[in-house]
């Protein structure tokens, strides 16, 4: 787990630099911030991001989760998944831009809701 | 050119056209392109995102239709795997900056985010690992950079560059095209080491990470004898090279002509030579080169190159084979020596911290009887068909042996009372490999019909050295002072109680190392067949008195390496023809 995070984080920081975002990111003022919590039995596997992946992709928006000190971006289902979050792992969900508050507001919902994925667990 | 250096373990000279795969047995594309194609190897990793894309979407509408939306939905993650932004920027930059071929980049970045997702120790995202290589297969099949089993499928000579190749994936090495091969890991004596000899395929092992630097390299030359492979190489030493090949060409077709004549020193002492096998297809190699017999046959190899477990008829078969073909010579057949370094597919003993002095051989044979079974009744059966000799390897106390020759005897009387057709009376040795069996092979011989020492093991467990432990592999000596004073020792021994004496391990491969055996007492020696031409050209150049005068003096000298170097020169005297460069 700590491999991948820091796996991920280093991945995270070098993609910021070669597309040269981060700095600003870190720096914004507007940033909109929830927390979140996994609550579906099998975790944010792959079903789950696509749709994380979808709703965020809608947005300007820059958009992010963070994991133990691990950000990654909520646009690319590749590093979402190398995230690892199980049911029950809290995170943030950070975002910066023009529609940052509606984005936060629809991808905590599909949180919220288990990515419809609890009916099918009863 | 590059020239990397590594462990030589098959003799021989190889040249031809390179295959470099990875640690996934992938071949690795060509990494570079030049600054002005940059622009056009995006395009090319545009359309084939474009290709993959379209082939997944249909897969989606198929499956969706067939099996219901949630199966249709694996093909959705996918289809947004492939357009990821993040991936796609990586590779942009890695072709814009880094001039990598667009085959290169996806295969690192992809191959990073499948390993990334592995070591999350959760099921259903190692599943989506599979995912992303599946993805990255078929954007590298649409590149051009890769068949899915690049060595099944070969259509040309090949030297294969590879991060490690197992007993079985060298056995199943399609012998009409590969011509050689190196690999990051290994050492001596490793089984790999044996089955490339068996193949007579010119080999170097534990060359340490090179992969990634190959780039590209089209053209290699394994040399097999110094341990060297270049890359790449210049006009001269690939000029060097041809020309020493066919100074080896010209040595075999002289040495073929000595295969009718015996092996006796000028002196008229005659010495057997008889040949080591893996596999029953080797015993042609070894009538060719006229061969006495077959000194060690390895059966454990009927394991290691399939994925099935060999059934009794199955090494019946194998066996009866072997022993038609050497029509009424001496065949030995060395029980099932798995364990340690020689696993098949199914693991047969739990993970050890020492393998090597664990569950391996001779013990793992006694406490599996569902595997040593079935090897002994077809034994005994084949037995009927020539001159068989049964071999215990590994035997390292009194009670083994015991224990071994009674399942043998319980065996046969199964069998006679099934009323299978078997051989009572098959004459029943052990491998001296143990220095433990040293010690005590006095008592050892009033047991068994014969002995062989296995240099291999023998030298293993004298020196305390894992042979396959590339760190330790340079104090990996057979010719170390302590080792000869074991063998002396074995020959008084046997000389004493007058039975048969054998040295079939590797060490016997090198016809200086010959002399000093033949002047140690030694009257037998097993080797691959293709040193067998070797061993008996030198040794029809001297006299027993001369290989007596070279024992003497080489017991005389403190380490391997002075033995060795003091051989060297002898045999450079008396058969000055074998030391070819």
């Amino acid at each position: 787990m700590r491999l991948a995070a820091d796996a991920s984080a280093a991945l995270l920081s070098f993609i910021k630099d070669s597309i040269g975002i981060g700095d600003a990111f870190a720096m914004s003022s507007t940033v909109i911030t929830r927390n979140v919590v996994v609550r579906n039995p099998q975790g944010l596997h792959a079903r789950p991001a696509d749709l994380v992946v979808r709703e965020a992709s809608r947005y300007q928006a820059d958009i992010m989760l963070e994991k133990d000190g691990c950000r990654v971006d909520c646009k690319s289902i590749l590093s979402l998944l190398t995230l690892g979050a199980e049911c029950g792992t809290q995170m943030s969900l950070l975002a910066e831009g023009a529609d940052a508050e509606q984005a936060v507001a629809m991808i905590s919902e599909l949180f919220d809701n288990g990515f419809h994925e609890l009916e099918q667990a009863e | 050119m590059l020239e990397l250096h590594g462990i030589p373990v098959s003799p021989g000279v190889a040249i031809g056209p390179a295959l470099v795969l990875n640690r996934e047995g992938y071949r690795i594309p060509n990494c570079q392109v030049a600054p002005e194609d940059v622009d056009q190897e995006i395009a090319r990793l545009r359309r084939a995102v474009e290709a993959v894309s379209a082939t997944l979407a249909s897969n989606q509408q198929n499956t969706a239709a067939f099996a219901g939306d949630s199966t249709g939905e694996i093909f959705a993650a996918q289809l947004q795997m492939l357009h990821d932004p993040r991936l796609h920027a990586e590779l942009q930059r890695r072709i814009d900056q880094g001039k990598q071929s667009a085959a290169y980049a996806v295969s690192q970045v992809l191959h990073r985010y499948a390993a990334d997702l592995r070591r999350l120790d959760n099921s259903l995202l190692a599943q989506r690992a599979e995912d992303i290589v599946d993805i990255e297969q078929q954007l590298l099949q649409q590149l051009g950079a890769v068949t899915r089993r690049p060595l099944t499928e070969l259509t040309e000579p090949v030297i294969v560059l590879t991060h490690n190749l197992t007993p079985s994936e060298t056995a199943n090495l399609d012998r009409r095209y590969v011509r050689g091969f190196c690999t990051e890991t290994g050492g001596p004596g490793g089984h790999t080491a044996i089955v490339a000899k068996g193949l007579e395929l010119p080999a170097v092992v534990g060359i340490g990470e090179f992969l990634e630097s190959v780039r590209g390299a089209t053209r290699v030359i394994v040399d097999g004898d110094r341990g060297i492979v270049i890359l790449d190489p210049d006009p001269d030493t690939l000029h060097r090279y041809e020309e020493g090949r066919q100074r080896q060409h010209n040595l075999a077709v002289r040495l073929a002509s000595l295969r009718d004549l015996p092996a006796v020193t000028t002196d008229g002492v005659a010495v057997s030579l008889s040949a080591n096998i893996e596999f029953p297809h080797e015993v042609a190699a070894c009538l060719e080169r006229g061969a006495d017999g077959i000194g060690l046959y390895r059966t454990e190899f009927l394991y290691l190159a399939s994925d099935e477990e060999p059934s009794e008829e199955d090494h019946y078969r194998a066996y009866r084979e072997v022993i038609e073909a050497m029509q009424g010579r001496p065949v030995i057949i060395r029980t099932l020596d798995l364990g340690a370094d020689k696993m098949g597919s199914r693991p047969l003993s739990e993970p050890e911290p020492n393998p090597f002095l664990g569950l391996r051989s001779i013990r793992l044979s006694l406490k599996t009887p569902e595997l040593f079974r079935p090897q002994l009744r077809a034994l005994l059966r084949a037995a009927m068909h020539g001159d068989v000799r049964i071999m215990f390897p590994l035997i390292t106390t009194l009670s083994e042996l015991r224990q071994a020759r009674m399942l043998v005897n319980i065996i046969a009387e199964d069998l006679a009372e099934e009323g299978q057709p078997h051989r009572r009376d098959v004459p029943i040795g052990m491998m001296v490999e143990v220095p433990a069996a040293v010690l005590m092979l006095d008592r050892f011989v009033k047991e068994v019909d014969f002995l062989s020492i296995g240099t291999n093991d023998l030298v293993q467990y004298t020196l305390a050295v894992d042979r396959s432990n590339v760190s330790v592999a340079d104090l990996y000596q057979s010719s170390d002072p302590a080792v000869l004073r074991l063998i002396e020792r074995c020959v008084a021994v046997a000389d004493e109680a007058e039975i048969p004496l054998c040295v079939c391990g590797e060490m016997s491969t090198n016809p200086a190392r010959t002399l000093l055996l033949v002047g140690l007492g030694v009257r037998n020696l097993s080797v691959p067949p293709h040193a067998l031409p070797k061993l008996k050209k030198a040794i029809r150049s001297v006299s027993l008195a001369q290989c007596r005068g070279i024992a003497e003096r080489a017991m005389t000298l403190d380490c391997a390496r002075d033995v060795d170097l003091y051989l060297l020169e002898r045999l450079s005297k008396f058969a000055p023809e074998l030391i070819v460069s």
